[in-house]
């Protein structure tokens, strides 16, 4: 599905790096004795480095388990059911990681430029690829620190375990770089985490992430705890990280006016598919899936005339017995025969493809076959109105 | 159905539906409310200490009208609603319910017969639901305790009511299911139809929605406005200053246990005057101003709210404001109105007496918003 943007790329925004990661059709199930909960179902996307790339999906659309499974974080009854999980480091980090740990971390086939397949690593290359290549920052900073140990010991064990040549003066330098980094004094190396307010605790955790300068993090709703302010704070230090240190960001959030001001491309989720993907300017400008324009204008605007906030009806369906079809349907105000019938998959949004142009969308709608014309925005509008009405 | 005809009956007796009228008598009001929570210190010796969550604060709740309360976390919003709630008892200040002052520390029945008026819905309808009780013990309890039904039968009927109300249909499906069985919006409703059991007048809600997806949101929001419209007088609480536009008539910011503005929420949104008001409005993610060139707006203030033990003297923003002045460190500025119901706690404005402050109003700082 990638192949149209890896010619196109994105102008005006920082994504202009190589593909890192390439998710392939990726499906995770939760086995039950009730019946296997289908969280994630044939996911692909691509991720370039540099790019923030917004996960955005209301609870139960199976964002967090995606995320987990990307890091091989899933346990049972959590299982991978297909798919391809594909990382290509550059050049100089293969290059990086054979000299300077002798091999030791090189690959097993002795391929240097092929991808690795992450859901196909060894427990000793899992071990290496995590943190070192992809870290992540968890929800609850509170609960992912450890309460007994001070910020600086838990970001030097990170350095103990992955850069044993170290030395101990070396390990806290650079735990001292990496707290200053991220906008935290030096002296509260010696904090524990109680001592430090939520928004501290959240850059501390964000630190121990960036500690082995890893080409891949991801964010899972990292600042839902923290107040708006702090939020904001969080949000620029990322964007300014980002911008120093090149690396990739996978932000998980359920609020999608988050990532309407900090991710590049946006993905919406619904039922644990994408439903529509694109760059976040197209995406704001003209939400195109009947979901994605529903939770576009959920939330009231702050500045500018009021406007009416619509909402979608209805609750997401049980994961369990996804609908035949559009699994959006139900709740969908321009429901017609094929989507109770026909699975929409991925498609450009718009039939001539110009270069700006690799909206993606999940819905019959805009699919020639069974619409003549793709709906134009005010149609959505009306639709959602007259929904609202009844 | 006999909970809507009493509903409106109380309604009724409580405000006419003259706004410009009812706007005189205040139904549920807060004078110079203060709350201290004293620390305990392991040491007898040491000095006394106290967390200074609220001070002076004064609001009013008027049928038919919301009020917004905005603040960061640890700002005291949800202490006030807990003291209004008489869940805490003020340390000075009075509540004064239809004109009449609430007599604090007085018996249970006469704290009962407070409550039969003002009810409150918690932030997080995970924890504020028994998980061993169904919806309809849930709802029996209040109908029971406060005297609008005996008997299982007349007990289901209102319950099924009360349900419907809050659009949890088909409501004989609702009625006996657990709270494990039910949605994070579901079990919010069935919060809200637990208060509503009691036929309030006053409902506080604090941070109903913040737990919720944003999708859903917009639903319980919806539910309260329609309350609202029922005659409910309502506190919003809430940490997302543009659904305090949405949703409230009027709307109050605090920092760090101090009111520093109020007015009508569309004043206090479109032209912030305090310098946090105007803070908060730059931090909050905001749909219309992305699109253009992307990235964030940059912050005229950084850091977080202060220590509460021992808070900063005077204004309590100084530390962080970008305008601070001498005058600011030394004493609190009292109210200076703005015109339009606007009023605004700060230095620059004047500092409420006119003469202090005089001097400075000339350096009025321009609204934050960059666009």
């Amino acid at each position: 599905m990638m192949d149209s943007r890896e010619t196109t790329g994105i102008t005006g925004t920082a994504i202009t790096g190589d593909i890192l990661l390439n998710v392939r059709h990726l499906s995770v199930d939760y086995q039950a004795d009730a019946g296997d909960v289908h969280a994630v179902t044939d996911v692909s996307f691509a991720l370039r480095r540099g790019e923030i790339l917004g996960l955005a999906g209301e609870s139960g659309s199976g964002k967090s388990t995606l995320a987990y499974a990307l890091a091989r974080l899933l346990r049972p009854p959590a299982v991978v059911t297909a798919g391809q999980v594909l990382y290509s480091p550059g050049v100089e980090r293969q290059a990086a990681r054979t000299s300077v740990h002798g091999g030791r971390r090189g690959r097993a086939d002795g391929l240097d430029n092929a991808p690795l397949d992450i859901l196909r690593l060894t427990p000793a290359q899992l071990r290496a690829f995590r943190w070192n290549d992809l870290a992540i920052v968890f929800q609850s900073a509170m609960n992912a620190l450890n309460p007994v140990m001070t910020i600086g010991a838990q970001i030097v064990d990170v350095l103990a375990a992955h850069r044993p040549e170290l030395s101990r003066g070396q390990r806290y330098d650079r735990a001292a770089e990496l707290v200053r980094l991220v906008g935290i004094a030096p002296d509260r190396l010696i904090s524990y985490p109680h001592e430090l307010s939520g928004g501290m605790r959240q850059r501390a955790t964000i630190a121990i992430a960036l500690a082995l300068s890893p080409d891949i993090i991801i964010m899972d709703e990292p600042t839902t705890a923290l107040d708006v302010v702090v939020q904001h704070e969080i949000l620029t230090e990322i964007l300014r990280l980002r911008a120093e240190l090149r690396f990739a960001v996978i932000f998980i959030t359920h609020d999608l006016s988050l990532l309407l001001e900090l991710a590049d491309t946006i993905a919406i989720m619904y039922a644990g598919r994408i439903v529509e993907y694109g760059a976040r300017r197209e995406l704001a400008g003209q939400p195109r899936h009947p979901y994605s324009y529903g939770l576009l204008h959920s939330f009231p605007n702050l500045r500018g005339p009021r406007r009416t906030v619509l909402g979608i009806p209805g609750a997401p369906p049980d994961l369990r017995d996804v609908p035949p079809g559009c699994s959006f349907h139900p709740r969908c105000p321009f429901a017609f025969a094929p989507c109770s019938t026909t699975l929409p998959l991925l498609r450009p949004a718009t039939t001539q493809t110009s270069a700006e142009e690799h909206q993606q969308v999940a819905c019959h709608l805009y699919d020639p076959a069974f619409a003549p014309a793709p709906p134009a925005e005010e149609l959505l509008a009306a639709g959602y109105a007259a929904l609202v009405r009844e | 159905m006999d909970t809507m005809d009493t509903f409106e009956r109380v309604a009724a007796q409580a405000t006419t539906p003259d706004l410009a009228h009812s706007a005189d008598v205040p139904l549920l009001e807060a004078r110079n409310l203060r709350r201290l929570f004293p620390i305990h210190s392991a040491n007898p010796f040491k000095p006394r200490r106290a967390v200074h969550a609220v001070e002076d604060a004064s609001l009013a709740l008027y049928p038919r009208r919301a009020l917004a309360l905005v603040g960061e976390s640890g700002s005291g919003k949800t202490t006030v609603a807990r003291m209004l709630a008489r869940l805490d008892e003020p340390s000075a200040g009075a509540i004064l319910f239809r004109g009449e002052p609430v007599k604090l520390g007085a018996g249970a029945a006469a704290l009962r017969a407070y409550r039969r008026a003002v009810q409150m819905v918690f932030q997080d309808p995970f924890s504020s639901l028994n998980p061993a009780h169904s919806v309809r013990y849930h709802l029996s309890r209040p109908l029971r305790v406060y005297g609008h039904a005996r008997g299982r039968e007349q007990v289901t009927e209102q319950a099924l009511a009360l349900l419907a109300r809050v659009s949890l249909t088909p409501t004989a499906q609702f009625i006996d299911k657990f709270p494990h069985e039910l949605s994070g919006g579901q079990r919010q409703r069935v919060a809200i139809a637990r208060a509503l059991a009691v036929r309030p007048s006053v409902l506080l809600a604090d941070e109903p929605v913040s737990m919720l997806d944003v999708s859903i949101r917009l639903d319980i929001l919806n539910l309260l406005l329609r309350l609202k419209e029922d005659g409910l007088a309502l506190l919003y609480i809430t940490h997302d200053i543009a659904s305090a536009r949405y949703f409230a008539e009027e709307t109050r910011v605090m920092y760090a246990g101090q009111m520093v503005e109020g007015g009508p929420s569309e004043a206090v949104t479109q032209r912030p005057k305090h310098p946090y008001t105007q803070l908060l409005l730059s931090a909050a993610p905001d749909p219309e101003k992305m699109g253009k060139d992307g990235g964030l707006a940059k912050l005229p203030a950084r850091g977080e709210i202060p220590s509460l033990v021992t808070p900063p003297s005077g204004c309590r923003f100084h530390p962080r404001c970008p305008h601070v002045m001498p005058v600011c460190r030394e004493r609190f500025p009292g109210r200076t109105d703005l015109g339009g119901g606007q009023w605004t706690h700060c230095w620059l404005y004047g500092g409420g007496d006119g003469t202090e402050g005089a001097e400075h109003t000339t350096q009025t700082p321009a609204p934050a918003s960059a666009s």
